[in-house]
């Protein structure tokens, strides 16, 4: 066996390849792939958008609320707070996002170019969810305008002879959130992309080794 | 793009060069299931990427470097605890193993298994006849780089070679 018998076998299988590709299967794998991708799509958009569009509104109503019918001064205040922590977690996932996809545009089509553009994509989710701070950065506005929100709807159906703490454990509820769900999901996270990151930085540098 | 222009791109693709894939979900895929994930894992990423193929580069040129990028970031255990889109493929069939194995073909995958990921790729483009210069633009390379590896990897094929040759006889 030489060389040009071993090139000769390599080129036989363009013409005869070296399995038979079930069509009918990949078609069902492409749809799949197709409707996930919709399914993840509409989900993503109904909670950032709708979540925040609908707290925000709540939020803003009661602000309205409060200045139309001159209420208490500190009142207004707190719902102007809540209805601007929901537009800022609103305004600020969306530059994000923006920011990211522009990051993301400027890398090339080359192996080494994805690579990097992979490990971008990494230190985004990473830096959204996977520190500690940066995840009570995200999840804290949702939580203190909702917070407010509460509070602000307790307050005002409180009556008479009732006790603040029957509502407490709502209260305690978001706080338990506020700390939890952000060191959960952190946890989570990272241990999910933190070796995949791993892996991509020694594949860039395998690439890069040499240069 | 809508999906039913973009499917259409895809099939066409798929059809006239599904060696590209099938030959580096071989190189790269240790085991049939491997090579059944990675294969479907490609073709994926293929119909991803159509909407992004201007036209630039050849589509050969193109389908390499969509397959050797899936290859090389691929990993199985990722589909196991991924999201659960490649359920199907879990149950099997999507490739069907040939009746006869050419034993020159599978020694020399055997050969490009012992390689590095990165050379792996390289391999697979020399024996493609892909020049320094497209390789080095596919894999993102300096081409004095994909030289030096190229001759590394040309060496130690012909030694291997040249030491199962004596063996023979």
């Amino acid at each position: 066996m030489n060389f040009d018998e071993l090139l000769d076998a390599w080129k036989a299988q363009d013409d005869k390849p070296l399995y038979a590709v079930n069509h009918d299967l990949l078609q069902l794998v492409l749809r799949h792939e197709q409707t996930g991708i919709r399914h993840e799509l509409r989900r993503e958009q109904w909670v950032t958008y709708g979540l925040g569009a609908g707290m925000g509104g709540a939020a803003a109503l009661f602000l309205w609320a409060f200045v139309y019918f001159r209420g208490p001064v500190l009142y207004t205040a707190l719902a102007a707070a809540g209805t601007a922590a929901f537009a800022w977690w609103m305004a600020a996932l969306w530059l994000s996002l923006q920011r990211q996809r522009r990051r993301e545009r400027e890398f090339g089509t080359t192996l080494r170019e994805e690579v990097a553009r992979n490990i971008a994509l990494l230190d985004y989710q990473l830096s959204r969810y996977g520190r500690w701070g940066a995840a009570m950065r995200w999840t804290a506005p949702v939580l203190v305008g909702a917070g407010l929100l509460f509070w602000l709807a307790v307050e005002v159906n409180f009556d008479e002879g009732e006790s603040r703490w029957d509502n407490a454990w709502m209260m305690f509820i978001l706080v338990w959130a506020a700390v939890f769900l952000p060191r959960s999901s952190s946890r989570e996270v990272q241990k999910q992309l933190e070796p995949r990151r791993q892996r991509l930085r020694e594949l860039l540098e395998a690439l890069d080794a040499g240069e | 793009m809508q999906d039913g222009e973009r499917n259409q791109i895809f099939e066409g693709w798929i059809e006239a060069h599904k060696a590209i894939p099938l030959k580096v979900a071989r190189a790269y895929g240790a085991t049939h299931a491997d090579r059944e994930d990675l294969f479907q894992e490609i073709a994926l990423q293929l119909w991803h990427s159509v909407e992004a193929f201007r036209g630039d580069a050849a589509v050969t040129t193109w389908i390499y470097r969509v397959a050797l990028n899936t290859a090389m970031t691929w990993r199985r255990r990722e589909r196991k605890h991924g999201t659960g889109r490649h359920d199907l493929a879990a149950a099997g069939g999507l490739l069907a193993e040939p009746d006869v194995r050419d034993p020159r073909l599978e020694w020399i995958y055997a050969r490009i298994a012992e390689l590095d990921e990165v050379n792996r790729s390289l391999a697979l483009l020399m024996l493609d006849g892909f020049s320094y210069r497209d390789m080095s633009q596919i894999l993102g390379l300096g081409e004095s780089n994909v030289g030096v590896r190229i001759n590394r990897i040309k060496a130690a094929l012909a030694a291997r070679l040249g030491k199962e040759e004596h063996d023979e006889l």
